[in-house]
């Protein structure tokens, strides 16, 4: 098998049903193939659309639609299945199967997941992975790397432990932000692995040894690793470990770690031309999506101060939780005990409803009065507002994680020079930051006077055939002027992985109609359809639909569905 | 206070940090970061001052959720406070901060009311059940809300929330900061909540500036303020040698957050390096266009014109006293001459605050522009003081004109031509609103009431009434649609759909007619410097309209009447300054609902800018059912 024999058809196969990214590529070179897998996730706690439609108020079944909830699978057993698909496709008939290339894009729940919940399937010795592409962001060696994950670590961690004292401190159901932090955190997992006991399955440590890694790893892991459910609790494993996992996978000397502006040339690793665009290695950029206009991102926020005092509370309402709830059951060893603002004599422990803990005696009138006028109307309270600050961490910091998404753009051989463009769940600053930079491409055979000819994104962008969709569609995912509009090749055809059912009770989703996620956004979408002739395949699309699309035109790709419309296939013939 | 052989005081006497705790830890600043504020002590008429503090502005509910504490409150009547104006400042006991956000607030407030010429009243709170607007007495204030680095009026649950977070850095000298303690956080914050209660649409963004302009008006009275801090003020002056164009104390606005945040100064800065004094940007504005640094200009701007008016009023004490320009001659300014400079420059930052606080009265009531704040405080200016020995005018004219801050359609910035045209058609008050009580009640709970009862007659009177000659004129000046037969025909296809009332199938002679709000109807009396007085009615009119992104949609929306959902709300109206004296309409300041620029102006700017069409990341909720049915019910995240 030799990258330099002609290509046939690269055909890609987006596993369907799951609000999650999993894309298997296959280029065929004769009678052999190399394959490319790009992320296996699906979103946290999707359970399957009978226990749903328990749980959900008939309003928002209404208006989700009773059978579109009825056909989600759990996450969990799609994903294994989806797993169990990829293995024994590229099973040969040794019983062993290879994946030539796994691209990781981020580190988000709905695109590692998969990793962490098959895992005997990708730790099995029968499946090997030849090389391993990861984003520059995640490079322990790299300094720039290592201070924005510490960042984003210690903002994990503060969102995710907030998350888990509003859960324990059963203020769920109560609050919109509430139900955002929660759902927002089911990107950030921990992944919880049913019935793996911590002793027994350690988190996995770095199997080799690299100067400076190690100490980057194990800061991230500690701190991973304090969120912990427990020795009691089921294993969980962190996005962070899930990532560790699959480097181990690899192995160091297969890992590559992706630069922008970087062009790839089809070699033995992978046939196909491949262009790094993203992300950037500009902080701003990364730091650039859409703020929140909330009140509670105002002037006064920044985000190192943000982050502890996230943090601060979160400790500080999981140390009451152990309290109320006795022993240290919830936040385990890891919570510091928290200090109060002010000392003893000023100390007036309050309690909704009891006296403030006080005896009744003891409290005094004038405190009593102001009390009765704070308890004496509901709505005006402001017990839950501390959860605002971790909300408006938890939509920042998956804004920065979408934004380290790798990019990646695979050039169809021919004289079109057609791209196949994986964004991963890229937000404006990494879509923004293409333009940065220019891409370096070979001289024609015997052209000597272009050597060092450059190409822009827009050179890129104009080619594009396949589009897959960034961020499930999304509002903040496909940028418009510098993005889709650019698209202009008159052949576009998309991919979008997502399950709108799913989508639409997420967050306050659950409890109202028409307050889930908007995906897709509607005015990205109708756009989308334009400029694809409606040729767009979705994770939850009605195969006859979308066949007649693609069938309408003569220039589409080929369409094939999975017997049981596990995947579907698009085949670019070259 | 019961024994009433005793004559009640006058004034309660506070004290508070002048800026925050940190000035106390520095030597340079030590000596004076105390500062008393002086608040009128309550009337008669007045509900009693109660422990919390609790009066009839402010209710300071002091519950920490995070700590789980609920802190005792202080008794600002108890006889071991008063003797000593008030608990000492102090970081460490809870009862301060009580003090103190109560303290700045009601200053704040009190200033508002001294420009105004009457009370102040918070925006109703949204009833989702009854389906209409409640009024809110009492603002609630939470000095210790939150653990975070932020502090924010909610509009949701009418409240001031301060937090109070574990410092990052060494600069801000403590391990706690509280936003509690800083002078220019609480006047910020209280500025957000006065101006939300006069204009309540002014939370909704829909352009970059109306968005930059909550924020640069609660730190233009932040900042001015500074220069009522006596001791702070002659201190500084006495340093600078009477030169208040340096950064400083008095310049910086919250500067202990700012350290704390590892900015190492303040969290922002009036004097603008950027632009000194001999350089003149005038495409300033228009190449900015976050919405902070429009703010800042704008604030810039204003503090510019402040310095100038300072300058102006101090040219002769300083030829008296014979300062030179040079820095070393500055330097051992006379006690005498620091205590008359610093007066001049007190009067000249209450001047300016007054001017601003004033303006706000003519300002259109939706989608407000900085060009329109400077014709409003023009205009505003012209009408109490029309003689203007100074040149404020001409000082606030230049420092906006320096920076690009020009209003749309006027021919010149010549003072007169800034004010607002007088409307087109003459246009009275008639005898049907001979019942608005336009007394000026001092207790504040009746004219609440008044004001209540006012805007209801005023309703009915302009809208519902039988219809008369004078009412297409009326629609005109208020730039809203009123009834199907007064729609101008150039309006006829657009426009229709705003009309929400069906006629009446069995009655063919009802009109069908648009639903129009009025509210924030309240009379004005102000005297000015010479005994002129100004007596007004003020009454703000204003229509909404649905909003598409594509302008094919809004047609197709619009003309064929499609109940299609909007995609913004698209609001349109007036503010009517009526003379009192000769019952006359003097001012329509309009911004009519039938403006396609001002349409596309706004779908460019929410094309941009998607966040602000969209309740939070993923969800376009704003626009969904709960916006259409209640418009406030999304708004209240803007603030």
């Amino acid at each position: 098998m030799t990258s330099l024999a002609p290509i046939d058809a690269v055909t890609i196969r987006m596993y369907r049903g799951i609000l999650g990214d999993c894309f298997l590529l296959r280029i065929r070179q004769g009678d052999a193939e190399q394959t490319m897998l790009i992320d296996c996730g699906v979103l946290q706690n999707v359970e399957d659309g009978h226990t749903m439609l328990e749980k959900l108020p008939a309003d928002v079944v209404k208006a989700v639609g009773r059978t579109k909830l009825e056909a989600v699978e759990a996450g969990k057993l799609r994903i294994r299945a989806i797993a169990d698909d990829i293995f024994s496709t590229l099973k040969g008939s040794d019983g062993k199967a290879k994946i030539d290339v796994l691209v990781v894009t981020h580190e988000h729940f709905d695109h590692i997941s998969g990793f962490a919940l098959a895992r005997d399937i990708w730790e099995s010795t029968d499946l090997t992975v030849g090389k391993l592409w990861m984003a520059w962001t995640e490079n322990e060696r790299d300094e720039d790397a290592i201070s924005l994950r510490a960042h984003l670590g210690n903002a994990k961690n503060a969102v995710v432990r907030a998350a888990m004292a509003a859960e324990v401190l059963g203020a769920a159901g109560q609050s919109d932000e509430l139900d955002a932090l929660l759902s927002l955190s089911n990107f950030l997992g921990p992944i919880v692995v049913d019935g793996m006991a911590l002793d027994a399955d350690p988190a996995p440590k770095l199997a080799f040894d690299a100067p400076g890694e190690a100490d980057a790893l194990t800061r991230l892991q500690t701190n991973a690793l304090a969120l912990d459910g427990g020795a009691q609790g089921p294993k969980r494993l962190t996005t962070a470990e899930t990532m560790v996992m699959l480097k181990n996978k690899a192995g160091i000397e297969n890992i590559r770690y992706c630069e922008p502006g970087e062009v790839i040339p089809p070699s033995d690793e992978f046939p196909l031309k491949t262009y790094v665009l993203g992300p950037p290695r500009s902080v701003d950029r990364i730091k650039k999506d859409s703020p929140s206009a909330g009140a509670r991102s105002e002037v006064y926020m920044t985000e190192n101060s943000q982050i502890l005092a996230v943090e601060a509370t979160a400790r500080r309402m999981l140390q009451r939780a152990d309290q109320q709830l006795g022993a240290a059951a919830v936040s385990g060893n890891a919570v510091v005990t928290a200090v109060r603002p002010f000392a003893a004599p000023h100390a007036r422990p309050y309690v909704y409803g009891q006296y403030g803990g006080l005896a009744e005696d003891k409290e005094t009138a004038a405190r009593a009065e102001v009390r009765r006028r704070y308890e004496s109307d509901d709505r005006l309270r402001i017990d839950a507002e501390w959860l605002a600050g971790a909300e408006a961490l938890a939509l920042k910091l998956d804004s920065d994680t979408n934004n380290t998404s790798l990019v990646l753009a695979f050039e169809l051989p021919g004289d079109n020079g057609s791209i196949l463009l994986f964004p991963g769940d890229a937000q404006v600053g990494n879509w923004l930051s293409w333009g940065d930079q220019k891409y370096p491409t070979s001289a024609p055979a015997g052209d000597t006077a272009s050597i060092v000819q450059q190409e822009s994104i827009e050179d890129i962008l104009k080619r594009v055939v396949f589009y897959k969709v960034g961020h499930h569609s999304s509002h903040n995912a496909t940028a418009k002027e510098r993005g889709l509009e650019l698209m202009t090749s008159g052949n576009l055809v998309a991919a979008n992985p997502l399950v709108e059912a799913v989508a639409q009770v997420q967050g306050p989703g659950k409890k109202a109609a028409g307050r889930g996620w908007k995906m897709p956004y509607d005015h990205l979408y109708e756009r989308l359809k334009e400029a694809t002739d409606n040729r767009i395949v979705q994770g939850d699309g009605n195969p006859t639909t979308e066949r007649q699309a693609f069938e309408a035109r003569d220039d589409s790709p080929a369409l094939t569905y999975a017997p049981d419309n596990l995947w579907v296939e698009l085949t670019f013939k070259c | 206070v019961a024994d009433q052989t005793y004559p009640v005081p006058v004034i309660r006497r506070l004290r508070v940090y002048a800026f925050d705790p940190q000035s106390s830890t520095s030597i340079a600043s030590a000596g004076f970061n105390v500062a008393t504020i002086q608040l009128p002590w309550e009337q008669w008429n007045e509900a009693a001052l109660e422990p919390g503090p609790i009066n009839e502005y402010l209710e300071i509910i002091d519950v920490d959720p995070v700590s789980g504490q609920f802190y005792e409150p202080v008794d600002l009547n108890h006889p071991s406070v008063l003797a000593r104006d008030g608990l000492d400042p102090s970081e460490g006991d809870p009862r301060f901060h009580q003090q103190m956000v109560f303290a700045v607030a009601m200053k704040t407030i009190r200033s508002f009311e001294r420009a105004l010429g009457r009370r102040v009243f918070w925006s109703g709170r949204w009833d989702q059940k009854k389906r209409k607007y409640i009024s809110v007495s009492r603002l609630r204030v939470y000095p210790h809300g939150l653990r975070e680095a932020n502090a924010y009026y909610s509009r949701d649950k009418k409240a001031l929330l301060f937090g109070y977070f574990p410092s990052a850095t060494k600069d801000s000298s403590a391990s706690w900061v509280f936003t509690a303690l800083s002078h220019d956080i609480i006047a910020h914050e209280t500025t957000h909540a006065i101006l939300d209660g006069l204009h309540r649409r002014y939370a909704e963004a829909t352009s970059v500036d109306s968005l930059a302009f909550h924020e640069a008006f609660s730190d233009i009275v932040a900042l001015l303020s500074h220069f009522t801090l006596g001791e702070a003020l002659q201190a500084h002056i006495q340093r600078e040698g009477g030169n208040l164009e340096v950064r400083g104390l008095m310049s910086g606005l919250a500067r202990q957050f700012g350290n704390a945040r590892g900015m190492k100064g303040p969290l922002r800065e009036a004097i603008n390096s950027r632009l000194d004094e001999d350089e003149t940007n005038i495409t300033l504005l228009a190449s900015t266009t976050k919405p902070h640094d429009r703010g800042a200009i704008l604030v810039a701007a204003i503090f510019d014109a402040f310095l100038t008016i300072y300058k102006q009023r101090t040219a002769d004490l300083m030829r008296i006293g014979n300062v030179g320009v040079n820095a070393a001659d500055r330097r051992d300014l006379s006690p005498d001459l620091a205590t008359r400079l610093a007066r001049e420059a007190a009067k000249s930052a209450d001047h300016v605050l007054r001017m601003c606080i004033r303006a706000l009265d003519y300002l259109p009531p939706v989608d407000v522009r900085f060009g329109e704040f400077l014709r409003a405080i023009i205009t505003a200016d012209t009408d109490l003081i029309p003689n203007d020995p100074y040149h404020y005018r001409l000082a606030i004219i230049e420092a906006f004109r320096r920076r690009g801050i020009l209003p749309e359609g006027t021919l010149s910035l010549a003072p007169d031509s800034l004010c607002w045209e007088p409307p087109e058609s003459d246009l009275a008050l008639d005898a049907k609103l001979e019942p608005l009580d336009l007394d000026w009640h001092p207790a504040r709970e009746k004219a609440e009431d008044i004001a209540e009862i006012n805007r209801a007659l005023m309703h009915r009177w302009l809208i519902e009434d039988e219809d008369q000659e004078s009412d297409s004129d009326w629609q005109k000046a208020c730039g809203v649609v009123f009834r199907d037969d007064l729609l101008p025909p150039e309006w006829n296809t657009e426009l229709k759909s705003v009309l929400r009332w069906p006629p009446d199938p069995l009655n063919p002679g009802t009109r069908s007619r648009a639903k129009v709000e009025v509210h924030s109807v309240r009379t004005t009396r102000r005297t000015g410097p010479d005994g002129q007085e100004l007596y007004q009615l003020i009454v703000e009119v204003t229509q909404r309209r649905r909003g598409f992104l594509s302008a094919e949609r809004q047609r197709a929306a619009e003309v064929a009447n499609q109940a299609d959902r909007e995609d913004f709300l698209f609001r349109g109206g007036a503010t009517l300054i009526f003379d009192l004296r000769r019952k006359k309409l003097k001012y329509a300041i309009r911004k009519s609902i039938a403006s396609s620029a001002r349409l596309e102006e706004q779908r460019m700017f929410l094309e941009a800018n998607p966040q602000f069409r969209l309740r939070s990341h993923y969800d376009d909720d704003s626009l969904g059912s709960v916006a259409m049915d209640e418009p406030f019910a999304f708004a209240h995240r803007g603030y």
